[in-house]
């Protein structure tokens, strides 16, 4: 699988948060987003998703234009889930809008991220340590080609960054394309393939 | 491979069994609002039954509907009486749309990140919140009318004979169909309002939503006027009476501005969601 941004460029209320965007993604690697805080990351993860339009330029993936909407695993800003539910409840419910996946897959992937499926504690008495695996967790059990992080690090401790360190290796072994981005340039250096430096919503 | 997993892809029923869980059971506390206001309503209704008819005075379920979503005769300058808004229908009516005034909302903004990379048709989503949107007014209207009919059944007050004392007062024949035909204008009317509440919060945010349905139901609390939706809500507001020097709403008119409600809503999901930036 291969996805290509054309010249993208995302205009919103006056201001150019991708500014003429062109870079390419392909199976089997992990490409590193680096730059500040604004600079763009988490936006071009949108653009890839399908979360934003393009104000102009294309999405090409394996040489149709679409966006990765149905094929990507999304990790953006915070984690999301709903404050009532157990994180198991609250991965069943999302694995039901797509339905490819069961029961067995949910519990594995949040055994993956160190967390037990059996918890019933409710997830808005999860730490943030717990809500960020809960967020990784989400992103990878329906196994898709794709895989976007927004600062996955953040918030883990020092097993869980290991945990999701060696997650990383075994997605780039079974050939998923994983875009992450990062605030600490040596863990991205570490584990990224390639990284993409982004300035003013400007590669650089 | 589980069940689930064998499951063929029902997008649209998984987001509704989705909002059922995370809007209806989740969050059922508030589906208590309309049950009080219903109970409220009932022993104020009652009270003042009996003061104008005497403590003996039954009433039946259609006395009941009738009363507690009965409004108030519009606005009327030649009558030079100052206009009093009908604070218990407008209560009755309000507290049928709160429970759902935040849900569609709020999961758009906290779950939209890990729903809408999920499914190529952002359409889906909305309908499901449509359709959630009227499952929930229905809901609330059915615990609030339940909750009155209880109430009165407990006072002593429900009785099941035939002769019901509205309609009687306003010249109309008595009859289950008189009845029905009342339940049903009432329920459309408050999920069309539920409707457009949850199109509101989409366009202005929850708050600006919440305001402008009061605002609109007080419009039509105090006009009569075809084009409000509120008027429709109002038991009122339905029948000729020589005492009344308005032209009654008719159900023909709820399906014009329902339909019109609908294709708005849906153009509403179709060009603007399905584009909208997802920040």
């Amino acid at each position: 699988m291969r996805i290509e941004i054309k010249e993208y460029t995302k205009i919103i209320r006056g201001a150019t948060v991708l500014d003429n965007v062109s870079c390419s993604f392909e199976s089997g690697k992990i490409y590193g987003l680096s730059g500040v805080n604004g600079s763009g990351k988490t936006m071009l993860m949108r653009a890839i998703c399908g979360l934003i339009r393009p104000t102009h330029g294309t999405i090409m993936i394996d040489g149709k234009e679409e966006t990765a909407i149905g094929k990507v695993g999304v990790l953006i800003e915070t984690p999301s889930f709903l404050d009532g539910m157990t994180g198991y409840e609250n991965l069943l419910m999302l694995a039901r809008i797509q339905n490819c996946i069961g029961e067995d897959e949910i519990k594995n992937a949040i055994c993956r991220l160190g967390l037990d499926p059996e918890d019933r504690r409710k997830y808005r008495k999860y730490s943030l340590g717990m809500k960020q695996r809960l967020g990784i967790a989400a992103a990878i059990m329906e196994d898709h080609p794709i895989l976007l992080l927004d600062e996955p690090f953040n918030a883990l401790d020092r097993e869980g960054v290991k945990l999701v360190k060696d997650l990383m290796a075994q997605l780039r072994a079974k050939d998923k394309i994983v875009v992450l981005s990062c605030h600490e340039r040596n863990l991205l250096e570490n584990l990224s393939d390639e990284i993409y430096e982004i300035e003013n919503g400007r590669l650089v | 491979m589980t069940s689930l997993a064998k499951k063929k892809n029902h997008f649209f029923l998984s987001y509704f069994q989705y909002d059922l869980k995370a809007g209806l059971i989740k969050r059922f506390s508030l589906y208590l609002l309309p049950i009080f206001v219903g109970a409220a309503a009932c022993l104020l209704l009652l009270e003042d039954i009996e003061i104008r008819e005497g403590k003996d005075c039954t009433l039946t379920w259609i006395d009941l509907l009738f009363g507690a979503y009965r409004g108030c005769d519009p606005y009327d300058p030649l009558k030079g009486v100052p206009f009093s808004p009908p604070f218990l229908w407008i209560s009755c009516v309000f507290f049928c749309l709160i429970p759902v005034l935040q849900y569609p909302y709020s999961d758009y903004v906290l779950s939209g990140k890990n729903i809408f990379p999920r499914t190529k048709s952002r359409k889906k989503w909305w309908f499901s919140k449509c359709l959630f949107s009227i499952f929930s007014v229905t809901v609330s209207f059915l615990l609030q009318f339940g909750t009155i009919c209880a109430v009165a059944g407990i006072r002593g007050k429900l009785t099941q004979n035939t002769s019901s004392f509205f309609p009687a007062h306003y010249g109309l024949q008595n009859s289950g169909a008189l009845g029905a035909k009342m339940f049903f204008e009432i329920w459309f009317a408050i999920a069309g309002l539920g409707l457009l509440q949850t199109l509101l919060t989409f366009i202005f945010k929850p708050p600006i939503a919440c305001l402008a349905v009061l605002t609109f139901l007080l419009a039509g609390a105090f006009f009569q006027n075809p084009f409000l939706l509120s008027c429709y809500a109002m038991t009122g507001r339905y029948f000729n009476s020589s005492l009344l020097a308005y032209q009654p709403v008719t159900a023909a008119g709820m399906v014009v501005l329902l339909v019109l409600l609908t294709v708005l809503v849906t153009l509403y999901g179709v060009i603007v969601l399905e584009r909208k930036d997802i920040l």
